[in-house]
């Protein structure tokens, strides 16, 4: 994100000056998400009636560049999950757009579809549950060129298969192990060659190192970043993890219930964050030597995030908000540049 | 000071697997330890010990003396009445430690009406006191949710009030912020050294994240492979780390210095528990590792030249951070 405020993740403002400059898509753009909601129905416990929605995803937009890696933090009850989840296809949007490489995807035809979701792969957090326990890792591996004939041709599936495995870390001669004969660090490896079988251009990582231990998240990381810098791929990185986030993104998006409180350049949101909600959330990282440095003065944030179901009037953070006025409670604050990048807080800044 | 719990060289094992392979620590009446180890290192296992929670079958050996009482010499019995009453445990998920169909207030008020014969009266009142103690709010309604109404973090602080419900003089805490967001995580071990600074009680620690530990920890105990390999205060251990493992973790975690190209991990995985490798239990993914590591498992030993009680299993403390 540029400091000038001239960024394509900066939303349209209803109601704006008409006058303000319309912002063109940058070329290099390769995942659009504006205005996106992601809802469910609340039903009755008897008969099954739609009682309510919630939006898990309330109105998010930004911008994804090639070869970059945003990083979408946020608490349980963020939707960062969800918005994944959107994206990929396994969660309806009710509004909004996504817009891959030109296609809007919760628009595009069955057809087009199917073309366009070889092209964004996942892995998920939990490589124990994500992974078909009656499969051998090279049947995880070819399923994707099953389903997608063109990307591989099956007399050439032993060798990729082999190049695959090797190129995440593993022996090519396990290909006819199970999940269960891995250890977890291992059978994260195997998501991520599983994901990488169709040769996507996104890659979205849903907390890929959180259910794996500290010697090994490393290991995990380090993979990542070398098969990003070795197959120019784009990573959208989704974690509640702070510190991890801040090894492996380029960006960062903070989101609260819903929506994004703040976006900015790695380096910017970790020395100035400027939302309340980013401020609590650095200073309640653990430090590894709080002796040594001062670190962030601490907000304690009292209270749970509220339910998504009845999500508060006006800025949606305000009733843990330590500085809270009155106004946060009627207007919602947009995502706009204020100060330094876009922050989405009455209190940080005139909006320019 | 006599210390309120005393470990000696336990060992636990199930079958042909040694989960616990001689290990020893004390914990000081109002002093926070920290055991730290990843997967499969029995640090959840040493605590269970201790507990009496081991499932029958587990050949237990060594010693365990919790206020001048070795807990192993006496009847499993005897264990069981200072569970709950003297020494009290919280664990990493609060939803599957808390029964769904009971309501808060009466599983916390549960042990006083029990144990002590107070009226359900008596124990409704005294669950309220915990709850707002703890800092739930709106304790006296909140007294008659089920668990389910509660957010995670509120759980854990239902099993908090239901672990402090008879004033113990050590709690045990299992990974108790693990399942739970950051911000959520700040308060409740907030919590945790505010009640004991109150209480005076003995805190022991498990987890496997070493900021956690840096933040409330007077001790840290490392386990790897069953062993103790390293413990000291914990600034003296994470400013002069004297093992390799220790090393190998402090360098994994992406710290608060911000992005390096690359985080250093320590090679390799944790041991089969199966087959054990021979000497030192991490020789394999050592990088100091020499002849005799491969050959002779290394006994914990004062560091030679350090302060508080600083030690080391390794052959070569001097090799690391060198």
């Amino acid at each position: 994100m540029t400091a000038d405020g001239a960024d394509p993740a900066t939303p349209v403002i209803p109601g704006e000056r008409s006058d303000a400059v319309p912002v063109a898509i940058q070329t290099d753009t390769l995942l659009s998400v504006r205005e996106l909601r992601t809802g469910f129905p609340i039903r009755s416990a008897l008969l099954r009636r739609t009682v309510g929605r919630i939006d898990a995803v309330a109105g998010v937009s930004f911008d994804l560049r090639a070869g970059e890696t945003l990083g979408l933090v946020g608490e349980s009850g963020s939707g960062k999950s969800t918005i994944a989840r959107t994206i990929v296809g396994l969660a309806r949007a009710s509004s909004g757009s996504v817009v891959f490489d030109g296609t809007d995807l919760t628009a595009a035809g069955p057809e087009e579809l199917r073309r366009r979701r070889r092209d964004i792969q996942m892995i998920f957090q939990d490589p124990y549950a994500s992974l078909n326990p009656r499969r051998t890792v090279r049947d995880l591996v070819t399923e994707g060129w099953q389903i997608h004939p063109d990307v591989v041709p099956r007399r050439r599936w032993d060798a990729e298969v082999a190049d695959l495995l090797e190129r995440v870390g593993l022996d090519p001669a396990h290909a006819d192990r199970y999940p269960h004969q891995f250890s977890g660090g291992q059978r994260q490896r195997i998501g991520i060659a599983r994901a990488l079988a169709l040769r996507p251009r996104l890659l979205i990582c849903d907390e890929p190192v959180s259910a794996l231990d500290v010697s090994i998240q490393a290991q995990v990381l380090n993979l990542l970043s070398d098969l990003q810098r070795d197959l120019g791929l784009t990573y959208l990185f989704i974690s509640h993890d702070l510190s991890v986030v801040r090894h492996v993104a380029d960006r960062v998006a903070v989101l609260y219930l819903g929506t994004i409180v703040e976006e900015a350049d790695r380096d910017d949101i970790f020395a100035a964050p400027a939302h309340p909600y980013t401020r609590a959330l650095l200073s309640a990282v653990p430090r590894l030597r709080p002796w040594r440095d001062t670190g962030p003065a601490p907000v304690p944030l009292t209270g749970d995030v509220p339910s998504p179901a009845h999500p508060p009037s006006g800025c949606r953070f305000r009733t843990r908000c330590p500085v809270a006025e009155d106004r946060c409670a009627t207007d919602v604050p947009v995502l706009v540049p204020r100060g330094g990048h876009p922050v989405a807080c009455h209190l940080a800044g005139d909006p320019r | 000071m006599e210390p309120l719990l005393s470990v000696r060289d336990l060992r636990v094992r199930f079958g042909p697997v040694t989960a616990v392979d001689g290990v020893s620590f004390d914990v000081l009446p109002g002093e926070t330890v920290a055991v730290v180890g990843e997967s499969g290192s029995g640090k959840s296992v040493t605590m269970q010990a201790v507990m009496g929670l081991l499932p029958r079958g587990a050949e237990v050996t060594g010693s365990i003396v919790y206020d001048g009482r070795d807990l192993l010499a006496r009847p499993i019995a005897e264990t069981r009445k200072l569970c709950g009453t003297e020494l009290a445990m919280i664990f990493q998920d609060p939803l599957s430690s808390l029964n769904p169909v009971f309501r808060v207030g009466r599983q916390i008020s549960e042990s006083l009406v029990r144990r002590r014969g107070a009226s359900r009266k008596q124990g409704r009142a005294h669950a309220v006191d915990l709850m707002r103690r703890v800092g739930i709010p709106d304790p006296e309604r909140r007294v008659d949710d089920f668990p389910h109404q509660f957010s995670g973090g509120m759980r854990q602080r239902a099993m908090i009030a239901m672990a402090l419900s008879l004033g113990p003089r050590l709690l045990i805490a299992d990974e108790p912020t693990t399942a739970l967001d950051v911000t959520v995580q700040a308060q409740i071990m907030r919590l945790l050294a505010d009640l004991r600074r109150e209480t005076g009680m003995g805190l022991a620690l498990i987890t496997h994240d070493l900021g956690v530990v840096a933040g409330v920890a007077d001790r840290v105990v490392l386990m790897y492979a069953g062993r103790v390999v390293e413990t000291g205060t914990t600034r003296e251990v994470y400013d002069h780390q004297a093992h390799p493992y220790t090393e190998g973790l402090l360098l994994s975690v992406p710290d608060d210095t911000g992005r390096a190209d690359h985080l250093v991990p320590i090679p390799g995985q944790p041991p089969n528990p199966l087959r054990p490798p021979g000497g030192c239990p991490f020789h394999p993914r050592c990088r100091y590792a020499i002849d005799v590591c491969r050959a002779d498992a290394p006994v914990l030993v004062d560091l030679a030249g350090r302060p508080d009680g600083h030690r080391t299993a390794c052959h070569r403390p001097e090799a690391v951070g060198a």
